[in-house]
This record gives C-alpha cells, structure tokens and sequence, in this order.
C-alpha cells in the first residue's frame, strides 16, 4: 500500500491507474439475510419504539411477514456488510483498508448521501448488497487535498428488485 | 411562542401543491422547543437530544461501525483531534427522518433522502432537530421537507430533504413465506 501511494503523487497518470484499480477492487457484490435482531437491535440503537420494528405480533397484524425495519435501517447494512473483515484489514482509525482510496489521508469523513427507498426490509428478507464506485474527484483547497469519492449501494432482492439505492459520498482529507 | 395542545401534530399534511399554510398549524408563534407552534416561516423543532456515548456505541455496534471516533474518547481527541467522541452524520440522518415522520398528522411511506455533513456534532452538544414543508405534490399525495440538527452555537451539523407519500393501502408484505428468524434478542 505505502509503495502505491509514493508512486502515485511522484506522477499522476500513476495515481489516476491506482485509483482506477482500487475502484474495481472494491465492487462486491454480498448476500446478507435481515434477521430479526439486526431491525431489533437498529431499533434499540437509534431509539426508535415502534411496536412494529419490536415484536413480531404486532408486525404481522400490520400486515407484514415479521419485524419491519425503520426507514433508514439501510445505513446499517451499508456498514455491517461491508465492514465485515478480519481485524487485521482494519485502517488504525477504525474502517477498512480496502474502502480506503490509495492516497495519503489523514481523516474520512461522510459526505452527501442521496437515497430511493422502495419498500421497507422485513425480518427474513434476502438481501443483495451490492456496491460499486461511480466517480472520484480530486480537488486542492486551502487545507490540502481532498479526495471525494462516490460510491453507489444497492439493496435488491434474489430476484432484482430494489428495497433501496443509495449514492454516497466519502471524503478523505 | 404558542403552545399546542398535548398529541397534536407538529407539521401539518398539505392538501395539495400551493398550500403554503401546511406546517403551520398555529402560524407567527417564535418555535423553540418541541410543542411549540411553527413559527412564521413554517418552522417546527421536531425534537431536541443531547447525545450520550451509550447510543453511539449502541449504533456502532447495531451497524458493525468500527470507526474509531464513534466510540474511542483517547483516539478521538489525541489523534484526531477533536474535543469529543463524534455523532455518526447517519444516526443524525436517522433521527432526522424519525422526527420527521413522528411530527406529521398521517401516516407516511419515506421514499427519498437526500443528507450533507455539514459541521461536527460530539457527544453533550444540545442538538436541535427543525424541520418545514419545502413543496407538495399536485395531488396531495406526496411531499417534501427539509428537516436539519443545529447545535448549541447554531451551526447546522446535517442538513437532509426529504420526501415522503401518506400512506393509503396496506404494507407491502415482507417474505411470502412469512418465515421469521425465531431469534428475536
């Protein structure tokens, strides 16, 4: 990794090939099964007390199959999934190397995120999280460089069809 | 100010594109504090949090979220430099779009969220959530708000539009199978 990002800002054609490689590296696309606990545990987390991401009883009589997650539950697949690697592939700030673009940075931080929500996740739920890299910008300001990239999130079902798209941003410093 | 009555609805669904007065179920009151009226410009506090390090971990932990700012007082401070372990921009997003749905008079489906990072929110700030009716669907049947956390010194810390439909038919129904984990906590 330190041999990429030395080569990459002694030529930027290099870098621009680094970045193009990284970006392919980081498509996945993985399979994840909404348990009950997760919508559970999103539901303790972000204090939400609805009945309906709580106890089954109450779901079903609202029509649903089982717990129904919270709107924004997606935020958390975005990071259980994706996040799930040995410790050993974790950046010392926490997060994972592969995530991280090969450039120097000293701190991550979220930026824009634009979300469509077609239907909500339901306790057993199959679900395809796939994510890609839809674009990456440099740009140079007063405090340095800044490195946006923006990556696509999709939530889709076995057989195509979308719970939830997701286009975010994150912004190395 | 003026106060509104206990279980009313902080935001008001709008009847169609053009009805400027949706949102304000009591307009010209100064809104403060949740239960306050909107204020002139359709203004609502939705909600107020102090957040505390309990449900940051909570929402590292419920999302496998290891970054270290969430979470680490000694990381974040001494490496990173910041003076308190930082609010997650998605939990704010969430608790935006909660307090969103919450203050409306009809149920809602959310179908669109759009959110920006503006500025740090840590942990003992006094977080203001506000939010005001941006536009309505021609029919009535849709709507957007923009809803935003400001803290103790006013800044903005995330920033989100959202748009919403009211509910009309039943749910769309999760697994045919009606299959559960039968593993609940």
């Amino acid at each position: 990794m330190a041999d990429v990002v030395a080569a990459a800002h002694e030529d930027p054609g290099d870098l621009d090939r680094a970045l193009e490689e990284w970006a392919g590296s980081v498509r996945l696309t993985l399979e994840h099964r909404v348990d009950r606990k997760d919508i559970v545990r999103f539901a303790v987390a972000t204090g939400n007390t609805d009945p309906l991401h709580h106890d089954p009883a109450a779901a079903r009589a609202a029509g649903y199959a089982d717990v129904v997650a919270p709107p924004m539950f997606y935020v958390s697949l975005r990071t259980a999934v994706f996040n799930l690697v040995p410790l050993g592939e974790l950046h010392p700030e926490g997060t994972p190397w592969r995530d991280a673009p090969p450039i120097d940075f000293t701190q991550a931080m979220a930026g824009e995120a634009v979300a469509e929500l077609t239907r909500p996740f339901v306790a057993g739920d199959e679900v395809w999280c796939g994510r890609r890299v839809e674009g990456i910008e440099r740009k140079t300001g007063r405090s340095g460089h800044l490195t946006f990239v923006r990556f696509e999130y999709r939530y889709d079902d076995p057989q195509g069809a979308p719970f939830a798209v997701e286009h975010f941003t994150r912004i190395f410093r | 100010m003026s106060a509104m009555r206990p279980g009313e609805a902080l935001l008001r669904w709008p009847a169609a594109a053009g009805d400027t007065a949706a949102g304000d179920t009591a307009a010209g009151g100064v809104s403060h504090e949740p239960g306050d009226a909107p204020d002139a410009d359709g203004v609502a506090v939705l909600a107020t949090r102090t957040y505390q390090p309990l449900e940051l971990f909570l929402f590292s932990a419920a999302g496998w979220h290891p970054h270290r700012i969430h979470y680490d007082q000694p990381y974040t401070t001494d490496v990173e430099g910041h003076e308190a372990v930082v609010v997650h921009g998605p939990l704010q997003t969430v608790h935006l779009v909660d307090a969103l749905v919450g203050a409306l008079d009809v149920p809602v489906d959310v179908r669109t969220v759009a959110s920006r990072h503006l500025a740090l929110l840590t942990v003992g700030d006094v977080a203001v959530m506000k939010g005001r009716l941006r536009d309505a669907s021609d029919d009535g049947s849709s709507a957007t708000f923009e809803v935003w956390m400001e803290r103790g010194d006013g800044a903005r810390t995330t920033t989100a539009t959202a748009t919403v439909e009211r509910r009309s038919s039943s749910p769309v129904a999760g697994p045919a199978t009606g299959r559960g984990t039968g593993d609940a906590r």
